[in-house]
Protein backbone atom coordinates (compact mmCIF):
# COMPACT_ATOMS: atom_id res chain seq x y z
CA UNK A 1 0.00 0.00 0.00
CA UNK A 2 2.78 2.41 0.92
CA UNK A 3 4.61 1.48 -2.28
CA UNK A 4 1.56 2.11 -4.49
CA UNK A 5 0.74 5.45 -2.89
CA UNK A 6 4.38 6.49 -3.06
CA UNK A 7 4.56 5.59 -6.75
CA UNK A 8 1.37 7.48 -7.58
CA UNK A 9 2.64 10.46 -5.63
CA UNK A 10 6.02 10.50 -7.33
CA UNK A 11 4.53 10.17 -10.82
CA UNK A 12 3.23 13.70 -10.26
CA UNK A 13 6.71 15.07 -9.59
CA UNK A 14 8.41 16.21 -12.79
CA UNK A 15 10.98 18.85 -13.63
CA UNK A 16 9.39 21.98 -15.08
CA UNK A 17 10.07 23.17 -18.60
CA UNK A 18 11.74 26.23 -17.14
CA UNK A 19 14.12 24.06 -15.10
CA UNK A 20 15.02 21.96 -18.15
CA UNK A 21 15.68 25.11 -20.12
CA UNK A 22 17.78 26.66 -17.35
CA UNK A 23 19.78 23.45 -16.98
CA UNK A 24 20.55 23.31 -20.68
CA UNK A 25 21.61 26.91 -20.64
CA UNK A 26 23.94 26.37 -17.70
CA UNK A 27 25.39 23.35 -19.46
CA UNK A 28 26.11 25.49 -22.49
CA UNK A 29 28.14 27.79 -20.22
CA UNK A 30 30.20 24.88 -18.99
CA UNK A 31 30.98 23.38 -22.35
CA UNK A 32 34.41 24.21 -23.75
CA UNK A 33 34.20 26.87 -26.38
CA UNK A 34 35.50 26.43 -29.90
CA UNK A 35 39.16 27.26 -30.33
CA UNK A 36 39.49 30.90 -31.18
CA UNK A 37 42.19 32.74 -33.01
CA UNK A 38 45.11 33.44 -30.80
CA UNK A 39 44.49 36.71 -29.13
CA UNK A 40 47.06 39.12 -27.97
CA UNK A 41 46.42 39.46 -24.29
CA UNK A 42 46.36 43.02 -23.18
CA UNK A 43 46.85 43.48 -19.50
CA UNK A 44 45.58 46.84 -18.55
CA UNK A 45 47.80 47.88 -15.72
CA UNK A 46 46.51 51.29 -14.77
CA UNK A 47 43.15 52.82 -15.42
CA UNK A 48 43.76 55.58 -17.86
CA UNK A 49 40.51 57.33 -17.85
CA UNK A 50 39.53 59.63 -15.01
CA UNK A 51 35.87 58.88 -15.38
CA UNK A 52 36.60 55.15 -15.03
CA UNK A 53 38.63 55.81 -11.89
CA UNK A 54 35.73 57.76 -10.47
CA UNK A 55 33.43 54.87 -11.22
CA UNK A 56 35.79 52.50 -9.47
CA UNK A 57 35.99 54.71 -6.42
CA UNK A 58 32.23 55.03 -6.38
CA UNK A 59 31.87 51.27 -6.68
CA UNK A 60 34.29 50.68 -3.83
CA UNK A 61 32.45 53.19 -1.69
CA UNK A 62 29.16 51.59 -2.55
CA UNK A 63 30.47 48.16 -1.60
CA UNK A 64 31.67 49.36 1.76
CA UNK A 65 28.34 51.04 2.36
CA UNK A 66 26.59 47.73 1.70
CA UNK A 67 28.88 45.86 4.06
CA UNK A 68 31.44 47.93 6.01
CA UNK A 69 33.32 44.81 7.16
CA UNK A 70 34.25 44.12 3.54
CA UNK A 71 36.90 46.88 3.72
CA UNK A 72 39.29 44.78 5.75
CA UNK A 73 39.08 41.83 3.35
CA UNK A 74 38.89 43.44 -0.05
CA UNK A 75 41.92 43.66 -2.23
CA UNK A 76 41.54 46.69 -4.51
CA UNK A 77 42.14 45.67 -8.11
CA UNK A 78 40.90 48.60 -10.18
CA UNK A 79 41.76 47.25 -13.59
CA UNK A 80 39.57 47.70 -16.59
CA UNK A 81 39.00 46.48 -20.10
CA UNK A 82 36.95 48.19 -22.79
CA UNK A 83 35.26 46.66 -25.77
CA UNK A 84 32.23 47.70 -27.84
CA UNK A 85 31.93 50.91 -25.85
CA UNK A 86 31.44 49.05 -22.61
CA UNK A 87 33.92 49.08 -19.78
CA UNK A 88 34.38 46.20 -17.42
CA UNK A 89 36.14 47.13 -14.22
CA UNK A 90 37.38 44.55 -11.78
CA UNK A 91 36.92 46.63 -8.67
CA UNK A 92 38.14 44.38 -5.93
CA UNK A 93 38.43 40.79 -4.90
CA UNK A 94 38.82 38.63 -1.87
CA UNK A 95 40.01 35.11 -1.84
CA UNK A 96 41.63 32.21 -0.12
CA UNK A 97 43.20 29.19 -1.73
CA UNK A 98 40.07 27.73 -3.37
CA UNK A 99 37.49 30.47 -3.52
CA UNK A 100 37.35 33.99 -4.89
CA UNK A 101 34.69 36.65 -4.71
CA UNK A 102 35.19 39.32 -7.32
CA UNK A 103 33.27 42.58 -7.54
CA UNK A 104 33.17 44.00 -11.03
CA UNK A 105 31.29 46.78 -12.73
CA UNK A 106 29.96 47.05 -16.24
CA UNK A 107 29.40 50.53 -17.59
CA UNK A 108 28.06 51.47 -21.00
CA UNK A 109 29.74 54.70 -22.07
CA UNK A 110 28.19 54.78 -25.55
CA UNK A 111 24.65 53.47 -25.37
CA UNK A 112 22.13 52.01 -22.97
CA UNK A 113 22.89 48.30 -22.94
CA UNK A 114 23.53 47.87 -19.21
CA UNK A 115 20.66 47.71 -16.78
CA UNK A 116 19.83 45.95 -13.54
CA UNK A 117 18.85 42.73 -15.34
CA UNK A 118 22.32 42.28 -16.84
CA UNK A 119 23.23 38.60 -16.91
CA UNK A 120 26.76 37.40 -17.71
CA UNK A 121 26.37 34.82 -20.47
CA UNK A 122 29.79 33.58 -21.54
CA UNK A 123 32.47 34.20 -18.92
CA UNK A 124 35.19 32.47 -16.98
CA UNK A 125 37.99 32.98 -14.51
CA UNK A 126 40.89 30.85 -15.57
CA UNK A 127 41.76 28.40 -12.84
CA UNK A 128 38.28 28.13 -11.34
CA UNK A 129 35.58 25.70 -12.29
CA UNK A 130 32.28 26.78 -10.74
CA UNK A 131 30.65 30.17 -10.85
CA UNK A 132 27.62 32.07 -9.78
CA UNK A 133 26.93 35.77 -9.95
CA UNK A 134 24.35 38.39 -9.08
CA UNK A 135 23.84 42.09 -9.66
CA UNK A 136 24.21 43.79 -6.29
CA UNK A 137 23.79 47.39 -7.34
CA UNK A 138 22.76 49.45 -10.33
CA UNK A 139 23.47 53.13 -10.71
CA UNK A 140 20.91 54.73 -13.02
CA UNK A 141 22.92 57.91 -13.51
CA UNK A 142 26.18 56.33 -14.61
CA UNK A 143 24.46 53.22 -16.12
CA UNK A 144 26.77 51.05 -14.12
CA UNK A 145 25.92 47.61 -12.80
CA UNK A 146 27.98 46.17 -9.96
CA UNK A 147 28.17 42.40 -9.99
CA UNK A 148 29.36 40.01 -7.33
CA UNK A 149 30.90 36.89 -8.79
CA UNK A 150 31.68 33.83 -6.72
CA UNK A 151 34.22 31.42 -8.18
CA UNK A 152 35.11 28.07 -6.67
CA UNK A 153 37.37 25.19 -7.33
CA UNK A 154 40.69 27.08 -7.51
CA UNK A 155 43.76 25.21 -6.38
CA UNK A 156 46.35 27.20 -4.45
CA UNK A 157 45.76 30.31 -6.55
CA UNK A 158 46.50 32.77 -3.78
CA UNK A 159 49.29 35.10 -4.94
CA UNK A 160 48.94 34.04 -8.57
CA UNK A 161 47.60 35.80 -11.63
CA UNK A 162 44.16 34.91 -12.88
CA UNK A 163 42.24 36.17 -15.90
CA UNK A 164 38.59 37.14 -15.79
CA UNK A 165 37.20 36.92 -19.29
CA UNK A 166 33.76 38.03 -20.42
CA UNK A 167 32.66 37.38 -24.01
CA UNK A 168 28.97 38.16 -23.89
CA UNK A 169 26.12 39.22 -21.67
CA UNK A 170 22.37 39.60 -21.81
CA UNK A 171 20.42 42.59 -20.62
CA UNK A 172 17.06 44.34 -20.77
CA UNK A 173 15.44 41.14 -19.59
CA UNK A 174 11.68 41.18 -19.29
CA UNK A 175 9.67 38.34 -17.82
CA UNK A 176 6.00 38.00 -18.63
CA UNK A 177 4.58 35.59 -16.09
CA UNK A 178 1.40 33.56 -16.36
CA UNK A 179 0.10 35.41 -19.39
CA UNK A 180 -3.36 34.06 -20.30
CA UNK A 181 -3.28 32.89 -23.91
CA UNK A 182 -6.26 33.84 -26.01
CA UNK A 183 -6.72 30.38 -27.44
CA UNK A 184 -10.17 28.95 -27.88
CA UNK A 185 -9.67 25.33 -26.84
CA UNK A 186 -13.44 24.66 -26.95
CA UNK A 187 -13.72 24.97 -30.71
CA UNK A 188 -10.51 23.68 -32.21
CA UNK A 189 -10.64 23.53 -35.95
CA UNK A 190 -8.98 20.91 -38.10
CA UNK A 191 -5.39 21.82 -38.64
CA UNK A 192 -2.81 21.20 -41.31
CA UNK A 193 0.25 19.29 -40.19
CA UNK A 194 3.71 18.72 -41.62
CA UNK A 195 6.07 15.86 -40.76
CA UNK A 196 8.97 16.48 -38.39
CA UNK A 197 12.06 14.30 -38.63
CA UNK A 198 12.86 13.67 -34.97
CA UNK A 199 16.43 12.71 -35.87
CA UNK A 200 17.03 16.23 -37.11
CA UNK A 201 16.02 18.49 -34.25
CA UNK A 202 18.29 20.36 -31.84
CA UNK A 203 16.43 19.10 -28.81
CA UNK A 204 13.34 19.16 -26.73
CA UNK A 205 12.26 18.11 -23.30
CA UNK A 206 9.55 16.82 -21.07
CA UNK A 207 8.51 13.49 -19.70
CA UNK A 208 7.45 12.15 -23.09
CA UNK A 209 10.38 13.42 -25.13
CA UNK A 210 12.25 10.13 -25.15
CA UNK A 211 9.16 8.17 -26.15
CA UNK A 212 8.49 10.56 -29.01
CA UNK A 213 12.07 10.29 -30.30
CA UNK A 214 11.54 6.57 -30.75
CA UNK A 215 8.85 7.35 -33.35
CA UNK A 216 11.48 8.82 -35.72
CA UNK A 217 8.90 11.18 -37.27
CA UNK A 218 5.73 12.82 -36.05
CA UNK A 219 3.32 15.45 -37.29
CA UNK A 220 3.64 19.02 -36.08
CA UNK A 221 1.37 21.92 -36.88
CA UNK A 222 2.04 23.82 -40.06
CA UNK A 223 3.07 27.22 -38.68
CA UNK A 224 0.83 30.09 -39.58
CA UNK A 225 2.68 32.99 -41.14
CA UNK A 226 4.17 35.05 -38.35
CA UNK A 227 6.83 37.70 -37.98
CA UNK A 228 6.91 38.03 -34.24
CA UNK A 229 8.82 40.80 -32.52
CA UNK A 230 9.35 38.41 -29.66
CA UNK A 231 7.03 35.40 -29.56
CA UNK A 232 3.71 34.44 -31.10
CA UNK A 233 1.37 31.47 -31.04
CA UNK A 234 1.73 30.06 -34.53
CA UNK A 235 -0.67 27.16 -34.25
CA UNK A 236 -3.07 25.23 -32.02
CA UNK A 237 -4.58 21.86 -32.80
CA UNK A 238 -5.41 18.39 -31.57
CA UNK A 239 -3.44 15.70 -33.39
CA UNK A 240 -3.21 11.97 -32.61
CA UNK A 241 -4.38 12.31 -29.02
CA UNK A 242 -2.15 15.25 -28.17
CA UNK A 243 -2.93 18.93 -27.85
CA UNK A 244 -0.34 20.89 -29.83
CA UNK A 245 0.37 24.52 -29.04
CA UNK A 246 3.11 25.99 -31.19
CA UNK A 247 5.20 29.05 -30.42
CA UNK A 248 7.15 31.05 -32.99
CA UNK A 249 10.21 32.85 -31.62
CA UNK A 250 12.02 35.74 -33.16
CA UNK A 251 15.70 35.11 -33.69
CA UNK A 252 17.42 35.61 -30.34
CA UNK A 253 20.05 34.13 -28.07
CA UNK A 254 18.06 33.41 -25.00
CA UNK A 255 14.41 34.29 -25.36
CA UNK A 256 12.43 31.41 -24.03
CA UNK A 257 9.21 30.40 -22.37
CA UNK A 258 6.89 27.62 -21.46
CA UNK A 259 3.18 26.97 -21.59
CA UNK A 260 1.01 25.30 -19.00
CA UNK A 261 -2.65 24.40 -18.88
CA UNK A 262 -4.90 24.96 -15.88
CA UNK A 263 -7.92 22.75 -15.28
CA UNK A 264 -11.23 23.78 -13.73
CA UNK A 265 -9.87 23.09 -10.21
CA UNK A 266 -6.88 25.33 -10.77
CA UNK A 267 -4.48 22.41 -11.07
CA UNK A 268 -1.64 22.96 -13.48
CA UNK A 269 -0.96 20.50 -16.29
CA UNK A 270 2.63 20.57 -17.53
CA UNK A 271 3.44 19.75 -21.11
CA UNK A 272 4.15 16.11 -21.94
CA UNK A 273 6.97 17.07 -24.28
CA UNK A 274 8.22 19.92 -26.38
CA UNK A 275 10.16 19.89 -29.60
CA UNK A 276 12.33 22.52 -31.24
CA UNK A 277 12.49 22.80 -34.99
CA UNK A 278 12.93 25.21 -37.86
CA UNK A 279 11.29 25.72 -41.22
CA UNK A 280 12.98 25.94 -44.62
CA UNK A 281 12.02 28.20 -47.51
CA UNK A 282 9.71 25.54 -48.93
CA UNK A 283 7.74 25.30 -45.71
CA UNK A 284 9.26 21.97 -44.67
CA UNK A 285 10.55 21.33 -41.20
CA UNK A 286 14.28 21.52 -40.71
CA UNK A 287 16.91 21.72 -37.96
CA UNK A 288 16.36 24.88 -35.94
CA UNK A 289 15.01 26.49 -32.81
CA UNK A 290 12.57 29.05 -34.16
CA UNK A 291 9.48 26.97 -33.43
CA UNK A 292 8.60 25.08 -30.27
CA UNK A 293 5.80 22.52 -30.37
CA UNK A 294 4.33 22.17 -26.86
CA UNK A 295 2.49 18.87 -26.50
CA UNK A 296 -0.06 18.02 -23.84
CA UNK A 297 -1.52 14.64 -22.98
CA UNK A 298 -5.12 15.58 -22.39
CA UNK A 299 -8.33 13.93 -23.63
CA UNK A 300 -10.09 16.04 -26.27
CA UNK A 301 -13.31 16.09 -24.26
CA UNK A 302 -11.49 17.82 -21.39
CA UNK A 303 -10.29 20.71 -23.54
CA UNK A 304 -13.32 22.96 -22.91
CA UNK A 305 -12.42 22.93 -19.20
CA UNK A 306 -8.81 24.02 -19.45
CA UNK A 307 -7.12 27.32 -20.02
CA UNK A 308 -3.65 27.93 -21.38
CA UNK A 309 -1.14 30.38 -19.99
CA UNK A 310 2.47 31.12 -20.76
CA UNK A 311 5.54 32.51 -19.06
CA UNK A 312 7.92 34.19 -21.46
CA UNK A 313 11.34 35.69 -20.93
CA UNK A 314 12.65 38.24 -23.36
CA UNK A 315 16.25 39.38 -23.44
CA UNK A 316 16.16 42.50 -25.54
CA UNK A 317 19.93 42.83 -25.69
CA UNK A 318 22.66 40.30 -26.33
CA UNK A 319 26.02 41.98 -26.40
CA UNK A 320 29.22 40.33 -27.48
CA UNK A 321 32.68 41.70 -26.93
CA UNK A 322 36.05 40.83 -25.54
CA UNK A 323 36.58 42.01 -22.03
CA UNK A 324 39.38 40.51 -20.04
CA UNK A 325 41.39 41.56 -17.06
CA UNK A 326 44.34 39.73 -15.59
CA UNK A 327 45.04 40.42 -11.97
CA UNK A 328 46.97 38.97 -9.13
CA UNK A 329 44.67 37.31 -6.70
CA UNK A 330 46.02 38.01 -3.26
CA UNK A 331 44.16 37.64 -0.02
CA UNK A 332 44.26 40.79 2.11
CA UNK A 333 43.63 38.74 5.19
CA UNK A 334 45.37 35.39 4.86
CA UNK A 335 44.78 34.32 8.43
CA UNK A 336 43.81 30.70 8.81
CA UNK A 337 43.27 28.26 11.63
CA UNK A 338 44.06 24.64 10.98
CA UNK A 339 42.54 21.87 13.04
CA UNK A 340 43.51 18.24 12.61
CA UNK A 341 41.42 15.14 13.25
CA UNK A 342 38.15 16.88 14.01
CA UNK A 343 34.95 14.96 14.73
CA UNK A 344 31.97 16.40 12.89
CA UNK A 345 28.64 14.65 13.35
CA UNK A 346 30.37 11.39 14.17
CA UNK A 347 32.68 11.57 11.16
CA UNK A 348 36.41 12.12 11.55
CA UNK A 349 37.77 14.85 9.30
CA UNK A 350 41.55 14.83 8.85
CA UNK A 351 41.84 18.55 8.34
CA UNK A 352 39.58 21.53 8.90
CA UNK A 353 40.83 24.93 7.75
CA UNK A 354 39.02 28.07 8.82
CA UNK A 355 39.66 31.27 6.88
CA UNK A 356 37.69 34.51 6.67
CA UNK A 357 36.09 33.18 3.47
CA UNK A 358 34.85 29.96 4.98
CA UNK A 359 35.53 26.51 6.37
CA UNK A 360 37.33 23.93 4.24
CA UNK A 361 36.97 20.25 5.09
CA UNK A 362 39.34 17.63 3.74
CA UNK A 363 36.42 15.29 3.15
CA UNK A 364 32.71 15.62 2.60
CA UNK A 365 30.26 15.55 5.48
CA UNK A 366 26.53 15.00 5.16
CA UNK A 367 25.38 18.50 6.12
CA UNK A 368 21.75 17.80 5.37
CA UNK A 369 19.65 19.82 7.77
CA UNK A 370 22.59 20.89 9.92
CA UNK A 371 22.85 24.42 11.24
CA UNK A 372 26.33 25.81 10.69
CA UNK A 373 27.42 29.00 12.40
CA UNK A 374 30.29 30.90 13.94
CA UNK A 375 29.90 32.18 17.50
CA UNK A 376 31.90 35.37 17.94
CA UNK A 377 33.56 36.50 21.16
CA UNK A 378 30.87 39.14 21.62
CA UNK A 379 28.20 36.42 21.47
CA UNK A 380 27.04 37.28 17.95
CA UNK A 381 26.15 34.31 15.76
CA UNK A 382 26.85 34.30 12.02
CA UNK A 383 25.42 31.62 9.77
CA UNK A 384 27.23 29.86 6.97
CA UNK A 385 24.90 29.83 4.01
CA UNK A 386 26.65 28.15 1.08
CA UNK A 387 28.20 24.73 0.79
CA UNK A 388 30.17 23.60 -2.21
CA UNK A 389 32.03 20.36 -2.67
CA UNK A 390 34.57 19.72 -5.35
CA UNK A 391 36.81 16.70 -5.68
CA UNK A 392 35.86 15.19 -2.32
CA UNK A 393 36.59 18.39 -0.45
CA UNK A 394 33.97 20.64 1.01
CA UNK A 395 33.81 24.37 1.50
CA UNK A 396 31.24 26.13 3.63
CA UNK A 397 30.89 29.85 3.15
CA UNK A 398 29.20 32.67 5.06
CA UNK A 399 27.40 35.44 3.19
CA UNK A 400 30.25 37.84 4.01
CA UNK A 401 33.77 37.08 5.26
CA UNK A 402 34.39 36.82 8.99
CA UNK A 403 37.39 38.07 10.99
CA UNK A 404 38.48 34.71 12.36
CA UNK A 405 40.36 36.26 15.28
CA UNK A 406 36.91 37.14 16.61
CA UNK A 407 35.49 33.62 16.32
CA UNK A 408 35.14 31.72 19.57
CA UNK A 409 33.55 28.58 18.25
CA UNK A 410 32.29 26.95 15.08
CA UNK A 411 29.06 24.96 15.36
CA UNK A 412 28.19 22.31 12.82
CA UNK A 413 25.02 20.57 13.95
CA UNK A 414 25.82 19.26 17.42
CA UNK A 415 29.58 19.38 16.84
CA UNK A 416 31.66 22.18 18.27
CA UNK A 417 35.09 23.38 17.11
CA UNK A 418 36.64 25.59 19.74
CA UNK A 419 38.99 28.16 18.24
CA UNK A 420 40.28 29.59 21.48
CA UNK B 1 30.24 16.15 -25.33
CA UNK B 2 27.82 16.53 -28.25
CA UNK B 3 24.72 18.61 -27.71
CA UNK B 4 22.57 15.73 -28.89
CA UNK B 5 24.08 13.38 -26.28
CA UNK B 6 23.40 15.94 -23.55
CA UNK B 7 19.84 16.52 -24.72
CA UNK B 8 19.23 12.80 -24.81
CA UNK B 9 20.66 12.31 -21.33
CA UNK B 10 18.44 15.06 -19.96
CA UNK B 11 15.41 13.65 -21.74
CA UNK B 12 16.11 10.14 -20.54
CA UNK B 13 17.16 10.72 -16.95
CA UNK B 14 15.46 13.98 -15.99
CA UNK B 15 12.54 12.31 -14.22
CA UNK B 16 14.80 9.80 -12.47
CA UNK B 17 17.08 12.55 -11.17
CA UNK B 18 14.35 15.04 -10.36
CA UNK B 19 12.16 12.61 -8.45
CA UNK B 20 15.09 11.37 -6.40
CA UNK B 21 16.23 14.95 -5.81
CA UNK B 22 12.74 15.90 -4.70
CA UNK B 23 12.46 12.90 -2.43
CA UNK B 24 15.86 13.73 -0.95
CA UNK B 25 15.31 17.45 -0.40
CA UNK B 26 11.53 17.53 0.01
CA UNK B 27 11.39 20.94 -1.66
CA UNK B 28 10.90 21.94 -5.27
CA UNK B 29 13.41 24.78 -5.18
CA UNK B 30 16.10 22.57 -3.64
CA UNK B 31 15.30 19.76 -6.06
CA UNK B 32 15.70 22.25 -8.93
CA UNK B 33 19.17 23.22 -7.70
CA UNK B 34 20.21 19.64 -7.09
CA UNK B 35 18.92 18.62 -10.53
CA UNK B 36 21.09 21.21 -12.22
CA UNK B 37 24.12 20.22 -10.17
CA UNK B 38 23.77 16.58 -11.24
CA UNK B 39 23.65 17.40 -14.94
CA UNK B 40 26.53 19.88 -14.64
CA UNK B 41 28.52 17.10 -13.04
CA UNK B 42 27.56 14.84 -15.93
CA UNK B 43 29.06 17.37 -18.34
CA UNK B 44 32.22 17.79 -16.28
CA UNK B 45 32.85 14.08 -15.70
CA UNK B 46 31.76 12.87 -19.15
CA UNK B 47 31.11 9.34 -17.90
CA UNK B 48 31.03 6.48 -20.40
CA UNK B 49 28.28 4.00 -19.63
CA UNK B 50 28.53 0.31 -20.36
CA UNK B 51 24.80 -0.25 -20.13
CA UNK B 52 21.50 1.39 -19.33
CA UNK B 53 21.72 -0.08 -15.84
CA UNK B 54 25.17 1.45 -15.38
CA UNK B 55 23.88 4.86 -16.48
CA UNK B 56 20.90 4.72 -14.13
CA UNK B 57 23.13 3.70 -11.23
CA UNK B 58 25.52 6.56 -12.03
CA UNK B 59 22.73 9.17 -12.06
CA UNK B 60 21.25 7.79 -8.84
CA UNK B 61 24.58 7.73 -7.02
CA UNK B 62 25.56 11.23 -8.17
CA UNK B 63 22.16 12.64 -7.19
CA UNK B 64 22.57 11.19 -3.71
CA UNK B 65 26.17 12.35 -3.40
CA UNK B 66 25.29 15.84 -4.55
CA UNK B 67 22.29 15.81 -2.21
CA UNK B 68 24.52 15.02 0.74
CA UNK B 69 26.79 17.91 -0.05
CA UNK B 70 24.12 20.29 -1.09
CA UNK B 71 22.93 23.34 0.68
CA UNK B 72 21.05 25.89 -1.28
CA UNK B 73 22.66 29.21 -1.81
CA UNK B 74 20.91 32.18 -0.27
CA UNK B 75 21.97 34.11 -3.33
CA UNK B 76 19.78 31.92 -5.46
CA UNK B 77 16.98 31.96 -2.93
CA UNK B 78 16.79 35.71 -3.21
CA UNK B 79 15.98 35.49 -6.88
CA UNK B 80 13.93 32.31 -7.08
CA UNK B 81 10.34 32.40 -5.86
CA UNK B 82 9.86 29.83 -3.16
CA UNK B 83 6.87 28.00 -4.55
CA UNK B 84 7.95 24.82 -2.84
CA UNK B 85 4.71 22.97 -2.38
CA UNK B 86 3.57 20.32 -4.78
CA UNK B 87 -0.15 19.79 -4.58
CA UNK B 88 -0.72 16.07 -4.96
CA UNK B 89 -4.00 14.82 -6.33
CA UNK B 90 -5.11 12.60 -3.46
CA UNK B 91 -5.29 13.28 0.23
CA UNK B 92 -3.36 10.13 1.16
CA UNK B 93 -0.58 11.31 -1.15
CA UNK B 94 -0.49 14.74 0.52
CA UNK B 95 -0.43 13.09 3.96
CA UNK B 96 2.35 10.77 2.93
CA UNK B 97 4.36 13.66 1.46
CA UNK B 98 4.03 15.71 4.65
CA UNK B 99 5.19 12.79 6.76
CA UNK B 100 8.02 11.89 4.40
CA UNK B 101 9.56 15.34 4.61
CA UNK B 102 9.77 14.90 8.39
CA UNK B 103 11.99 11.86 7.94
CA UNK B 104 15.79 12.25 7.72
CA UNK B 105 16.92 12.69 4.11
CA UNK B 106 18.91 9.47 4.11
CA UNK B 107 15.75 7.53 4.98
CA UNK B 108 13.81 9.28 2.25
CA UNK B 109 16.42 8.31 -0.32
CA UNK B 110 16.27 4.67 0.69
CA UNK B 111 12.46 4.70 0.62
CA UNK B 112 12.55 6.21 -2.85
CA UNK B 113 15.03 3.73 -4.26
CA UNK B 114 13.13 0.81 -2.78
CA UNK B 115 9.55 1.82 -3.52
CA UNK B 116 9.93 3.90 -6.65
CA UNK B 117 13.02 2.61 -8.42
CA UNK B 118 12.20 -0.93 -7.28
CA UNK B 119 15.80 -1.62 -6.31
CA UNK B 120 16.71 -4.47 -4.00
CA UNK B 121 18.39 -3.81 -0.68
CA UNK B 122 21.71 -5.11 -2.02
CA UNK B 123 21.53 -2.80 -5.03
CA UNK B 124 20.68 0.17 -2.82
CA UNK B 125 23.55 -0.66 -0.50
CA UNK B 126 25.99 -0.59 -3.42
CA UNK B 127 24.67 2.73 -4.67
CA UNK B 128 24.53 4.53 -1.33
CA UNK B 129 27.66 2.73 -0.13
CA UNK B 130 26.17 1.54 3.09
CA UNK B 131 26.04 -2.01 4.39
CA UNK B 132 22.95 -4.00 3.35
CA UNK B 133 22.14 -4.40 7.05
CA UNK B 134 22.22 -0.59 7.45
CA UNK B 135 19.94 -0.07 4.46
CA UNK B 136 17.57 -2.76 5.77
CA UNK B 137 17.52 -1.11 9.20
CA UNK B 138 16.89 2.31 7.67
CA UNK B 139 14.01 0.97 5.61
CA UNK B 140 12.51 -0.69 8.69
CA UNK B 141 12.89 2.46 10.78
CA UNK B 142 11.44 4.66 8.04
CA UNK B 143 8.42 2.38 7.57
CA UNK B 144 7.87 2.25 11.32
CA UNK B 145 8.01 6.03 11.65
CA UNK B 146 5.61 6.48 8.74
CA UNK B 147 3.26 3.85 10.09
CA UNK B 148 3.14 5.47 13.51
CA UNK B 149 2.62 8.95 12.14
CA UNK B 150 0.02 7.93 9.60
CA UNK B 151 -1.77 5.86 12.24
CA UNK B 152 -1.82 2.63 10.32
CA UNK B 153 -3.02 4.16 7.07
CA UNK B 154 -0.53 2.01 5.20
CA UNK B 155 0.37 -1.59 5.67
CA UNK B 156 4.04 -1.47 4.72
Amino acid sequence: MLGKTYQKMMEQVTPSEELLYRTKRRIEHQKPKRTMKRLILVVVTICICISISLTVLAANGMLFNIAPQLAQFMQPIELSSESEGITMNVVSAMNDDETAIVYLTLQDVEADRIDKTVDLYNYSIRGYSAFTHEVVHYDEQTKTATIRLLANGGEKLNGKKVTLKLSSFLSKKKTYEDVPLSIDLKNLEDVQTIPLDLNNIPGGGGEGFEALLAKQTMPVLKPSHQSPDFVAISGVGYVDGLLHIQTDWADSVDNHGFITLTDANGKEIQSYANLYFGLDQNGNTTYGRRYVEHLFQIPKENLPNVKAKGTFVENQNYTEGNWQVTFKIQAVNSSAILKKNVQIEGQQIDEVKITPMGISLSSVVDMDGLEISAILKDGKQISYTHSISIDRKQKILPELPIDISQIQEIRIGKSRINLQ
Amino acid sequence: MAEQVIDEAIAQYSNLVYRLAFSYTGKKSDADDLFQEVFLRYIRKKPMFESEEHARAWFIRVTINCGKRFHTSTWRRKTVPLDDEIVFEMRDEMDLYHELIRLPAKYRAVIHLFYYENLKVEQISQIVRRKPSTVRAQLTRARKMLKERLEGEFSC
